[in-house]
């Protein structure tokens, strides 16, 4: 080979070593790039696979083809075709060559014959410059920008590798609630309550009530009820206070009254049966007492007839109740053999005058299963007494001296029944205290505190003091409370049972008259002394207390006002209810017999009231400020304005404030909405 | 002597012969070397060449002494309104044989040189401009029935001034095609100027003398079509050409924006030869990609008409040629497999 060939192949070797590394870079450049895609997949592949969106096998498939993909993509760019002598102008371009080489070789590629003596001038003077050529300096292969950031991928792919995945458990959030709220005072005074009650009374009706009735307190001390469930608590308290006691007990009574009524039929026993007849168990209690006392001490000296006659009407005594509930359940199941006979007879059809038969029946059928419930629950009370009757006839048999042991438990039977009919009491005072409780939750109710303060404001301003003596003491000696006497009836026939109203913001107390034709009215209650203003508690006519803003001068009321009851719907007032209603009718009342052809009857039911709403003090407060216009502050109106008009009536007002009291209950009239 | 050797003498001696040519011109043109060798080449590639620029810079002094250091005939023609087709090319008249009867004789005008200065050429009409055409094209004057050549090496250069407006008839795209360079005069720097003064202010004359005469002029002209270019020059040169036309494949978006026509083929020719030449002034052999690169802008400038929203935005062709040697890459591969099958 001569030095022109050998020239001419160097220049070939150096353009081929440029091209070379002209293809590298660019290989390694479009790598770069797709190793970042192929990162950037597997990322994103490692990923689902992590959260378990994708199958393994789908995840190494796809990893494999980024991979696949870098490598294809690197070989593309290696093989893709170079721009015509792109080694050799690459080195031209670094060395100043203008263009020597390339053209050299382009002159080479040339047929012999074609090449003119330039040509051959150029080529050996591009043979002259190859030496100093070097391909490494003129093509540079420089680390590709896109590898860092394959670098910085490659990190975060390491990093998603190495996360677990964690199964989001979805945190259980406690519901929250809005709790009602009272004061700790409050509380702390109704707790004290409930403890007095406890430590008087060891019965077992109120152990359970004072317990229920301290774990809704704890409830609400501990904000865990809100204001709709302390309503509902405390009304199911309530029910719970009222419910049965006032049944049971006539029923416990009307039984107590027929032992009694046995008791009265032996000599020995009279006393004892008389005192039950007419209710009076302590009596009943020490009588009972004192025949044990006499069967001990005289023992055989008592004539053996009366003895037989004592066993006799003990005997009597103890089945009297078995007997009647027996009776009872004779009549029920009767009754409930004919509804079921007229059903399978009557089958779909039937005339309307059968069909009211039957639910006629129906009613009373219910009508029996509630006495029959109801004699049931005196059944239990006098269970024991039932028993110790019974066993002291049995033991008469035999000795004396068991009888009397018998008889001795059976005083403490009734004393025990007396200790039960107590509990009423205690149960009445529960329920008032609820009530407390329902208003200090109604005034705290929307407004919180900031509402108690702008009432007690309002109440002041009412009073005409000024609005700054925000701390200031109120009601000043609170009126005691009046106590009603029971109203008696006489002889069955009772149309209204009498109570009485308390003057002067006492609280008059009317017991519901029993059985009488004109019951005798309670007795109104001391009035203690009045008050330097503050609320006043008066009545409405529907046995309501009504909150009167009043200055309260009054000093000690007399209580003689007469009370004016309805029969058998109870008295007016706060007492307990009078014992029984009514029986009998009024024989003025000479109305035509019910038609039993009429049509459809219209019946009227009536919403529970769960209390909820807001107090008076609250609604005349909202009248005050937003007008006269709402339907609550009708109400409250009316109430206040029939009061205003009794008082009126009755001479309570003196005559020169007349005008004021109606040109005041004019101003504040109720608007239209 | 082998041809290789005989070739390299040849490039040799006319680099040698271009070094004398520009030194003798440098004692009477200070700086403007690259108006100097773009003229120098015009003259060797047998084309023409228009000098634009203010006045007092030297055009018709450059010309002058051009024509003097050559040993070529010079003839200046000073356009004016008034000037006519016959006062250039020449006009029969009547005259008196030695027979003694009367004959009409061709009285050839100053385009009969080898170097014709045109001065302020856009000062005459469109009609004596136009009588140039044929001249420069043809190298020949076509007057009534008889057709004269130009003696070789035939060279016009035109001056004209860019500022004077008024008056004037710009040249149309036609002749402006015949133009092989447009050179552009710039203002001289500080040093050149007190150079300038201090020749022409003093006593002393500088003798010029001819360096060249017309049968080396010729020769060089021969040696310069023999000068080979590489295909993935001319490669380059052809799609330096297409990206000056706005739906040319490598078109910049100035192009595409601003230029209502591109350069015709002429202006290829112009930067192929050009590039020839600047490779016989290196002392190489064969012309590079750098060498039509530096003959790009004085060879299509002159070729690229601007639309109107390029002249509105005062937007220069040189900026577009400049923006197309940007960015027209060296080379493509999808055309390299292509040349590589030409070649």
């Amino acid at each position: 080979m001569t030095s022109h060939e050998q020239g001419i192949e160097r220049i070939r070797r150096l353009a081929q070593h440029a091209e070379r590394r002209i293809r590298l870079s660019r290989a390694l450049r479009v790598g770069a790039k797709a190793l970042c895609v192929a990162l950037v997949v597997a990322v994103v592949d490692v990923a689902l696979r992590k959260l378990g969106a994708i199958h393994e096998h789908l995840a190494i498939g796809v990893l494999a083809l980024a991979g696949a993909g870098v490598l294809a993509s690197a070989g593309v760019a290696w093989s893709w075709a170079l721009p015509a002598r792109a080694g050799a102008r690459a080195l031209d371009r670094f060395h100043g060559l203008h263009d020597r080489l390339a053209s050299a070789l382009a002159f080479i590629d040339r047929p012999a014959d074609a090449r003119t003596p330039l040509m051959l001038a150029a080529i050996e003077d591009a043979i002259e410059a190859a030496p100093g050529a070097r391909p490494v300096a003129a093509v540079p292969i420089a680390v590709p920008r896109a590898l860092v950031a394959a670098g910085g991928l490659a990190g975060v792919l390491a990093v998603v590798m190495l996360f677990e995945v964690r199964k989001h458990i979805p945190v259980a959030h406690a519901k929250t609630i809005d709790p009602v709220e009272m004061a700790p005072d409050d509380l702390d005074d109704v707790k004290d309550f409930l403890k007095q009650l406890q430590q008087r009374d060891q019965s077992d009706d109120t152990k359970a009530a004072v317990e229920e009735f301290n774990k809704l307190v704890d409830d609400i001390a501990n904000k865990r009820l809100d204001r709709t469930e302390a309503f509902r608590r405390m009304e199911e308290l309530e029910q719970k206070l009222l419910t049965g006691s006032e049944a049971d007990k006539k029923s416990l009574e009307e039984q107590i009254g027929k032992i009694g009524e046995e008791l009265k039929k032996a000599e020995l026993t009279r006393p004892a049966g008389e005192s039950l007849s007419e209710a009076k168990l302590d009596e009943a209690k020490d009588a009972m007492h004192d025949l044990a006392k006499k069967l001990r001490e005289q023992g055989g000296a008592i004539d053996k007839q009366k003895l037989e006659q004592m066993r006799e009407s003990l005997k009597k005594a103890a089945a009297e109740a078995e007997k009647r509930q027996q009776e009872l359940e004779q009549r029920r199941q009767e009754l409930a053999d004919d509804i079921l006979k007229r059903k399978q007879k009557m089958g779909d059809g039937g005339s309307d005058e059968e069909q009211s038969l039957l639910k006629k029946k129906e009613r009373d059928l219910e009508r029996l299963d509630r006495e029959l419930d109801q004699q049931k629950n005196s059944g239990r009370q006098l269970d024991r007494l039932d028993r110790e009757l019974d066993k002291a006839a049995e033991d008469l048999m035999k000795d004396l001296g068991m009888t009397a042991d018998d008889l001795d438990k059976s005083a403490e039977d009734i004393n025990h029944i007396q200790q039960q009919e107590m509990t009423q009491e205690q149960k009445e005072e529960m329920r008032q205290k609820l009530e407390e409780m329902r208003q200090l939750m109604r005034q705290q109710g929307q407004g919180g505190k900031g509402q108690i303060m702008r009432l007690q404001r309002f109440g002041r301003m009412a009073r005409g003091q000024s609005g700054q003596g925000g701390q200031q003491q109120e009601g000043q000696g609170q009126g005691q409370e009046g106590q009603g006497q029971e109203g008696q009836g006489q002889d069955g026939q009772g149309q209204q049972g009498q109570g009485q109203q308390g003057t002067n913001g006492q609280k008059g107390q009317g017991q519901q008259g029993q059985g009488g034709q004109q019951g005798q009215g309670g007795q109104g209650g001391q009035g203690g002394q009045g008050g330097q203003g503050g609320e006043t508690w008066v009545l409405g006519p529907n046995g309501e207390k009504i909150i009167m803003l009043s200055k309260g001068s009054g000093g000690s009321g007399s209580g003689s006002q007469s009370g004016q009851g309805q029969g058998g719907n109870g008295g007016q007032g706060q007492g307990p209810p009078g014992r029984g209603w009514g029986e009998g009718h009024d024989p003025k009342v000479q109305g035509a017999a019910t038609n039993p052809k009429m049509g459809t009857e219209d019946t009227q039911v009536q919403g529970a009231d769960t209390g909820q709403g807001g107090s008076r003090s609250q609604v005349i407060l909202g009248a005050a400020e937003r007008g006269f216009a709402s339907r609550g502050y009708q109400k409250v109106y009316t109430e206040y304005h029939q009061v205003a008009e009794e008082s009126l009536a009755k001479d309570d007002i003196p005559g020169g404030y007349r005008f004021y009291v109606k040109r005041y209950f004019q101003l504040i009239r109720p608007r239209e909405e | 002597m082998t041809e290789t050797e005989a070739v390299r003498q040849q490039v040799t001696l006319f680099r040698e012969r271009i070094d004398k040519l520009r030194a003798e011109i440098a004692k009477s043109v200070i700086g403007n070397r690259e108006v100097v060798d773009g003229v120098i080449t015009c003259m060797l590639a047998g084309g023409h060449a228009l000098l634009e620029g203010v006045p007092g810079l030297g055009k018709t002094m450059l010309v002058r002494t051009l024509a003097e250091t050559l040993s070529l005939t010079f003839s200046r023609i000073q356009f004016t309104p008034d000037l006519m087709p016959a006062d250039i090319l020449g006009t029969t008249i009547i005259d008196d044989s030695q027979s003694g009867g009367k004959v009409f004789e061709f009285r050839k005008g100053p385009v009969f040189a080898n170097i014709v200065l045109a001065d302020e050429i856009n000062r005459a009409t469109p009609k004596t401009q136009s009588a140039l055409l044929e001249a420069m094209q043809e190298h020949r004057v076509s007057i009534g029935k008889r057709t004269h050549v130009l003696d070789e090496p035939f060279v016009v250069l035109a001056t004209q001034n860019p500022l004077e407006m008024e008056g004037t008839y710009p040249l149309p795209e036609a002749q402006l095609d015949r133009f092989f360079f447009k050179l552009h005069v710039p203002f001289p720097g500080r040093e050149d100027l007190h150079q300038i003064l201090d020749l022409t202010t003093g006593s002393g004359i500088t003798p010029r003398t001819a360096v060249l005469d017309r049968e080396a002029i010729l020769q060089m002209q021969q040696l310069v079509r023999q000068v080979p270019v590489a295909r993935h020059v001319q490669d380059y040169a052809v799609r330096v050409l297409q990206a000056t036309h706005p739906d040319g494949p490598d078109a910049p978006d100035l192009v595409k924006r601003f230029v209502r026509y591109g350069s015709s083929p002429r202006g290829a020719q112009s930067v192929l030869l050009a590039a020839k030449i600047k490779a016989l002034f290196d002392g190489r052999f064969a012309a590079s990609v750098d060498d039509v690169r530096s003959a790009a802008l004085p060879a299509m400038r002159h070729r690229v008409l601007l639309n109107f929203e390029g002249e509105a935005e005062g937007i220069k062709t040189d900026q577009v040629i400049e923006q197309i040697l940007k960015t027209v890459p060296e080379g493509k591969a999808e055309k390299a497999d292509k040349t590589a099958t030409a070649n």
